[in-house]
This record gives C-alpha cells, sequence and structure tokens, in this order.
C-alpha cells in the first residue's frame, strides 16, 4: 500500500465556543494589568483575612522580581498589562441552578454539568469566570463530615485555620513566576476536607469556565483527604474561543493523609487561544496513593505538570495521562515525582499526540532521595506523529541519590502503522475511521481510567479531533 | 603583556543538553571554571604508513559546544586524510600522558574520503597523583560510504579534570562507531555530536565508565538526523560508587525530512552506594512523522531475579555486585578492534582498576 498523506481538519468546537457577551451591569471586573492597588481591590472585594492580603502583595512583590525560565513554549502573545486578573459576576453563589443567572445557567447546561450532578456525581462546584456562581453536595455526603465549599466561605467558616495552615504552603508563591502570580490574584476555587476513613463513593467535580474575554482564571484548589479516607475528585475545564489572550494561572494543592487515596482527574478543554499555565502538587503520607488522571486537548499554550511528594513510607503515585496537540497549540505536559521515604512507588503512562502542526512535549522528572530505600519508579511514555509538520518532544530527567532503588524508563516515538490501517480497511472500515480507531485505541489508558460519562466525552473529543481525515 | 590568573580564567559552559528543562535538575549544562589552555598536549603516534597527514576541516559542532570550541580553537590540529577508496587496516594509536600542573591540549582533524575506512585509538594516560587539566577535540568527516572506528580510552589517573569532545559530519552510506572507557579521572567532561548529514549514514555509540570517590561524569550525547534512513544507537553502561556523581545526557534528534530513519539509546547504571548521584536526561525530539524513536534506561540496584540466581551458586552480593560491575567495562573493552590494546585495557580492569574500595 502506498504511503499516503492525511489532512486533518481543525477540531469543530462549538460545543465549547459558544459564548454570552457580558455586559458590565452584570460583572464587576478590575483594570487590566496588574499593580499593586489591582491586588488591593481584589483583596478588598474578597474580604480577605489580613494574612490572606498579606500573602497577595508579598506575592505580586515575587512576581515582579522572577523572570522566565529558558524552556518551554513561548509565552511571547501573553501581555498581563491586557489581562483582567478578576471577573465577578453579580450573584452570589448558590447551592441551587434555579437561583443562578439565566444565561450562566444555560452555559453550564450546554456543557452537560447539572445533568451529570444528577446522575453521577457526589458535589458540583461551577465557577464561572472569577466566581463560584454554584456549589452544592449531596446531602448524604454531608452527612458523612465531607467539607465542599469554595475557598472563601471556609477562609472564614470554622476551617479557616485549616486553610491558613494548608493555603500555598505546597505550592508557594517563590516556585515560580506564575506561582506568584497565582498567588496574588487568586479568586474561586474549592475546598474539599474529607474525614478520617470516610470513603466518597462516588466522585466530586468542580468545573471551571471561563467566559471573558482578556481574562484570567486563577482559582485554587485545596483538598485534604484525612487517614484512610478516599475520594475521586473531577475538574473539568472550558471556554469559548476569543482572538486574544485568555489565562489560566490555577494551583491544586493536595494533602493526602495516612493510607489515604486520592483520585484526581482532569479533562482539559481551553480554547485555542488559552495560555495554561497551572500548577498541582500532591504530598503523600506513610501508605497513602495518589492517582492523576489526566487528558490535555485544549489551550494554545500549556504548561503542565503534576508534581507529587511521595513524602511517607510505602507511600504510591500512579499517573495516567494523554495530551494531544493540533493547529496551533504547543502543549508542554508531563508530571514530577519526588521520592522521599522508603519503599514508596510511581507508575507513570503517558501518551501524546501531535497533528496538523501541533507541538507535544512529554516533559518530567524523577528525583529519588537516599532516604528513599526501596524505591520503585516505572514510567511509560509513548507519542504519535500524524503527520510530518508536526513536533513531538520527549524530555524526561531523573536523580537518583540511593543504591536501593529501581527506576525504570522507557519511550518510543512513531508513526500510526500503515499495516493496522491496512487491516482495518480490508474489514471494510474506512481510512478516516481506522485512523481514529487506532488513536482512540492508544488513547484507552486514560479513558478506562475515567468514569463512562468522561470517558465517552474524551473518546468524542478525539473523534472530533480526527475528524476530516483523507487519504 | 603578562596576563594575570584571574584573567586567564575561563567560565566554560559545555555539555547543552539540546532541549532544555528545568534549571534546579541542574542538568541543561555544565559550568566549568578553567585556566587558559597553555600548552600543546603532543600525542605519542603510532600512524599506519598508508595514512596521510595534512588538510584542515570546515568547522564541524562538536557535542561540548561553542564556548567549548572557542577555549581550544588556538591549538593548531594535527590533521590526517585518507585517499578514497583506502581501507587502512592497522590503527592510527594517539597516546597522550596527561601532565601535572599545566592546562594542555590537543585537537585533531579527520577528513575521511568516500568508501574509506580508518581505526582510531586514542588513550588518555596519566598517572595518579598528576593534577591538571586536559582538553582534547576530535573532529571527523565521513566521506560517503566511509567508515571510522574511534575507540578512546580514558585511565588519566584520578586527579586529572579532562574535557573530551568529538565531533562528526557523516554524508551518505557513512558509519561512525565509537567505544569510549571510562575507568578514572577526578572530573571528565565528555562532549560527542554526529550529525547523520547524509542519507542512510549511521552513528553508533558504546560507552562504559566506573565513577567513584568523589569523581564527575558528565556526558552528552547527540545524534542528528538530517538524512533519509539513518540510524542511530546510543548504548550507555556503568557503576557508580562511592560519593560520585555522573550525568548522562542523549538525545536523539529527528530533524523535518530524515524519513525512515531510527534512533535507540539505552543506559543501564548500577548504583553501589547510598552517597552516589546518577543524573539521566534521555531526549527524543522529533519533527518528522515517518520516523522510529526508542530509549529505555534501568537504574539502580541490580536485578532481582539475577541476585537470586547468582546468590544460589553460593556467592555473596558484594561479590555479585563486583563482578557485574567489572563485567560492564570488560563487555565494553571487547568492541576495541586492536587486539594489543584490547589486552592491555583489560589487564588494567583486572589489575590497576580494582573495583573494591580500600
Amino acid at each position: 500500500m502506498s504511503k499516503e498523506k492525511t489532512y486533518v481538519e481543525d477540531v469543530d468546537r462549538s460545543l465549547y465556543d459558544f459564548r454570552y457577551d457580558e455586559n458590565d451591569q452584570d460583572f464587576y471586573k478590575v483594570d487590566s494589568g496588574l499593580t499593586p492597588e489591582i491586588v488591593e481591590q481584589i483583596s478588598e472585594e474578597k474580604n480577605d483575612p489580613d494574612w490572606m492580603r498579606d500573602l497577595r502583595l508579598k506575592s505580586l512583590e515575587i512576581f515582579n522580581q522572577k523572570g522566565m525560565g529558558q524552556w518551554g513554549p513561548p509565552i511571547d502573545g501573553l501581555n498581563m498589562d491586557d489581562i483582567v486578573t478578576y471577573v465577578r459576576p453579580k450573584t452570589k453563589m448558590s447551592a441551587n441552578w434555579e437561583d443562578v443567572p439565566k444565561d450562566i445557567k444555560d452555559t453550564f447546561e450546554r456543557l452537560g454539568i447539572p445533568q451529570a450532578e444528577r446522575q453521577s456525581l457526589a458535589g458540583v462546584g461551577a465557577q464561572y469566570d472569577s466566581e463560584l456562581v454554584y456549589h452544592n453536595v449531596r446531602k448524604e455526603v454531608a452527612e458523612q463530615g465531607v467539607v465542599y465549599t469554595d475557598i472563601e466561605s471556609a477562609l472564614h467558616g470554622e476551617y479557616a485555620d485549616m486553610i491558613k495552615d494548608h493555603f500555598m504552603h505546597l505550592i508557594t508563591p517563590r516556585d515560580h513566576k506564575f506561582a506568584a502570580l497565582h498567588g496574588a490574584v487568586w479568586s474561586g476555587g474549592s475546598f474539599v476536607y474529607v474525614p478520617k476513613g470516610v470513603s466518597v463513593e462516588i466522585p466530586l467535580q468542580s468545573y471551571f469556565r471561563l467566559n471573558a474575554p482578556g481574562a484570567g482564571q486563577f482559582e485554587h484548589t485545596l483538598i485534604i483527604v484525612d487517614e484512610g479516607a478516599d475520594l475521586h475528585f473531577i475538574e473539568g475545564c472550558s471556554a469559548p474561543k476569543y482572538n486574544v489572550a485568555n489565562l489560566h494561572a490555577g494551583a491544586v494543592e493536595l494533602f493526602v493523609g495516612k493510607n489515604a487515596r486520592l483520585r484526581y482527574s482532569t479533562i482539559e478543554n481551553w480554547s485555542k487561544n488559552m495560555y495554561n499555565l497551572n500548577t498541582k502538587r500532591a504530598k503523600i503520607e506513610e501508605g497513602g496513593k495518589m492517582e492523576w488522571v489526566s487528558g490535555s486537548f485544549g489551550s494554545h499554550v500549556s504548561y503542565l505538570y503534576p508534581m507529587t511528594i511521595l513524602d511517607g513510607a510505602g507511600a504510591q503515585m500512579e499517573y495516567t495521562g494523554i495530551t494531544f496537540a493540533g493547529k496551533g497549540q504547543n502543549l508542554d505536559t508531563g508530571m514530577k515525582v519526588v521520592h522521599n521515604a522508603p519503599d514508596t512507588t510511581s507508575a507513570v503512562s503517558a501518551k501524546s499526540i501531535s497533528k496538523d502542526g501541533g507541538i507535544s512535549t512529554y516533559r518530567s522528572s524523577v528525583v529519588v532521595t537516599n532516604k528513599a530505600k526501596g524505591a520503585k519508579s516505572s514510567v511509560s511514555c509513548a507519542s504519535l506523529m500524524l503527520d510530518d509538520i508536526s513536533r513531538s518532544d520527549t524530555i524526561p530527567a531523573m536523580d537518583v541519590r540511593t543504591q536501593d532503588a529501581d527506576v525504570g524508563h522507557e519511550a518510543k516515538i512513531g508513526r500510526i502503522s500503515d499495516e493496522a490501517v491496512f487491516y482495518l480497511m480490508s474489514r471494510g472500515i474506512s481510512e478516516e475511521d481506522a485512523r481514529a480507531m487506532i488513536v482512540s485505541g492508544f488513547a484507552d489508558n486514560v479513558s478506562k481510567e475515567l468514569p463512562l460519562e468522561y470517558a465517552v466525552e474524551m473518546n468524542n473529543l478525539i473523534r472530533l479531533e480526527m475528524k476530516g481525515t483523507i487519504g | 603583556m603578562t596576563m594575570s590568573a584571574q584573567e586567564q580564567s575561563t567560565n566554560l559552559v559545555v555539555n547543552h543538553l539540546p532541549g532544555q528543562t528545568w534549571n534546579w535538575l541542574k542538568m541543561n549544562d555544565a559550568r566549568v571554571a578553567v585556566d587558559a589552555q597553555s600548552a600543546t598536549l603532543e600525542a605519542d603516534t603510532v600512524k599506519p604508513e598508508a595514512l596521510a597527514e595534512g588538510a584542515g576541516l570546515s568547522p564541524i559542532g562538536g557535542g561540548m559546544g561553542p564556548d567549548y570550541d572557542k577555549w581550544i580553537q588556538g591549538i593548531a590540529p594535527a590533521a590526517y586524510h585518507t585517499e578514497a577508496g583506502q581501507k587502512i587496516a592497522a590503527p592510527l594509536k594517539l597516546t597522550y600522558q596527561l601532565k601535572s600542573g599545566a592546562t594542555g591540549a590537543a585537537s585533531t582533524a579527520f577528513d575521511i574520503a568516500k568508501d574509506s575506512e580508518l581505526t582510531i585509538i586514542m588513550d588518555f594516560a596519566g598517572q595518579n597523583g598528576a593534577a591538571g587539566t586536559s582538553g582534547f577535540s576530535t573532529k571527523l568527516h565521513l566521506a560517503e560510504g566511509a567508515l571510522v572506528k574511534l575507540v578512546q580510552i580514558h585511565r588519566g589517573g584520578a586527579d586529572q579534570r579532562i574535557f573530551n569532545d568529538v565531533g562528526a559530519v557523516l554524508e551518505n552510506d557513512a558509519r561512525f562507531e565509537v567505544v569510549q572507557l571510562v575507568m578514572d579521572a577526578a572530573d571528565t567532561y565528555i562532549g560527542c555530536q554526529a550529525d547523520l548529514k547524509g542519507d542512510r549514514s549511521s552513528f553508533k555509540a558504546d560507552v562504559a565508565y566506573l565513577v567513584q570517590n568523589e569523581d564527575l561524569l558528565d556526558t552528552n550525547f547527540v545524534a542528528l538526523h538530517h538524512g533519509k534512513k539513518t540510524e542511530s544507537t546510543i548504548n550507555s553502561a556503568g557503576v557508580l560508587r562511592d560519593k560520585a556523581e555522573k550525568l548522562f545526557r542523549g538525545t536523539i534528534d529527528f530533524k523535518n525530512g530524515a524519513s525512515g530513519s531510527v534512533g535507540n539509546e539505552k543506559e543501564d547504571v548500577m548504583l553501589m552506594d547510598d552517597t552516589v548521584i546518577n543524573k539521566t536526561i534521555p531526549l527524543i525530539l522529533c519533527a518528522e512523522e515517518d520516523v522510529e524513536g526508542n530509549h529505555g534506561a534501568t537504574i539502580g540496584k541490580l536485578d532481582d531475579e539475577l541476585m537470586f540466581y547468582m546468590e544460589s551458586r553460593g556467592m555473596a552480593a558484594d561479590e555479585i555486585y563486583e563482578l557485574i560491575a567489572k563485567s560492564k567495562l570488560e563487555a565494553a573493552s571487547r568492541l576495541i578492534p586492536d587486539q594489543a590494546v584490547r589486552e592491555d585495557v583489560q589487564a588494567y580492569i583486572e589489575t590497576h582498576q580494582r573495583l573494591e574500595k580500600e
């Protein structure tokens, strides 16, 4: 069979690209740019306690001092002077969908969030631009003592001290420039506390929608899973496409207690004008387990490397991720793990697909300190190139400092096998469908880790990405 | 005008990782303060009669990078060339006695003509106690169908800091094979880059090392696939003990247009103490659809099944580790094409290079 080039059309994103024009009477927003006055304005607007206001201002100082790293995709198109860091719908957060303003409610209904809540979720938080507009948790879950609320409420309630003891302690403003930015202007996000021994049987979900053009979203997610507890948390995000840059610089801090387990699943589908500079970090105590499931489909530029610190003996981490980079996208994704205690284990399965000029980079680090006797780490990454105008790079680093460790790494890069396409076509399947099936199969490691509804959504996204393939 | 010692000192940035990553890992490059090179290191040369001297090369990039090229540019290269079709059976042997005190450097250039073959053996030899800095540069141009086997043996004494840079450009159907054995030296920096410019050209590097005491080995291997159906293989195997540190950078870079190319790299590191630092960063950079790239790394202790098997034969764990460590160097030494040099190196491993801490 002769080799034929495949042309892949741009994605039909109408499901995500609908938008409502925001008028000033329905929204409060600060001026674009980043100044101490704007940061103080946000702080005042959010009624921050003093320590939070100080943290914001200190973070701004650090942001102004820090330079950009010399690695990673260019972010020249992002000008902080043009970004509006705080946009608040003029509505209060509600626990009842009926109370959410119509346009915003319609947005989440089109995205299927209320339906998902009814069918398969233990609780939902919905953020629109900079603030949560809806937050609810099932009664039976709340009765188990599970706290699922917005960070702002938690800051002023009975969990205020817990927030103060954890907020930006794992990700500090000194980590990098955009962690500092987050510290200065964060808004929205969720706080989850699962008490000792409590197992939340069905997932919680937060959904983040950024609707305003030229805006930034800086939500903060803080989850504490106490000893022996169990939680699955799902994060979803999308935005309509604009011709100006939008910015997402959220932060996710996860604390997994002794023998506890947390699964954190993300289907990231930001619009392709988005700079997604997100930071996620988890600290795992003795016998605890962290599971990351990550699908990255959207954004113009992404920097995303969930980090896990295995800090207690026998702590475990699993990472399963896929990145799909299409036209105009430069997605730099991967993970970091630090083995800092004996008998810790990590298992990583990362896949990426590049097509139509998209750039995908897998970047990772596995660090094994000399406290981590008996540590085991296994990393496997595979990349698929769908044409010769795209790019795929693999940059995995390992730093091992104990003799008693077992660290393995393997990576492969290649193309869809002609033989596999030929085989499927000989069974009556069109080339377009054959290629889509092969790519779906390639991404199977992620979709099988997601709840059914999300696996279907992910496979739909892959099908959309592959649509238009001609032989 | 006489320059002060401070004025003569230069900060070299060498072994640049072709795709940069997080700075906190300290893997993006190596930064070293060195004095200006002050003397040309002369080689004890055993030259096959058929090999001609003379004729230089246009600049060729090495694995060490432009800073190093600049540092060594004042050293006039010893240049050799072959004639078309010439297959030179006897190896060119260049032995450098590393000196105490001075900062010496040597540069060598090879212009390998169409369909000709040459074996080059470089021995960087020194004595313990001979503290100094030595720099080497080996640049090669391999014309269509040419074959070069380059063997470099580092047994430069325990007190030497050595920079060893290799750069080659390969035309159609050329083949470049490199064997490097690193057995001692306080700090060793190796850069090796093969530009597979021609279609069907190929590059193979086999590296074996033992790094011990508080020594450092910092390497940067780069295979640039420009031509179609090009092949690269980078195999690195070694042992770290005591407070040794090693950084392996290995890059397979598939450029757009290198269709049908294949690149493989593999690292196997055995760690013998809890005080070692092992860093590994194997890159695959890919701008071409029709290629196949693989890399694998195994780092840490010996495989449980192997340990069980050998312990069941009555060997103690320490003995097994010593045996395996020695076998990694011996495996690479068997790739040395010259029998006399091979036996000499194997004797060195067996006697001088006792793999036991005293």
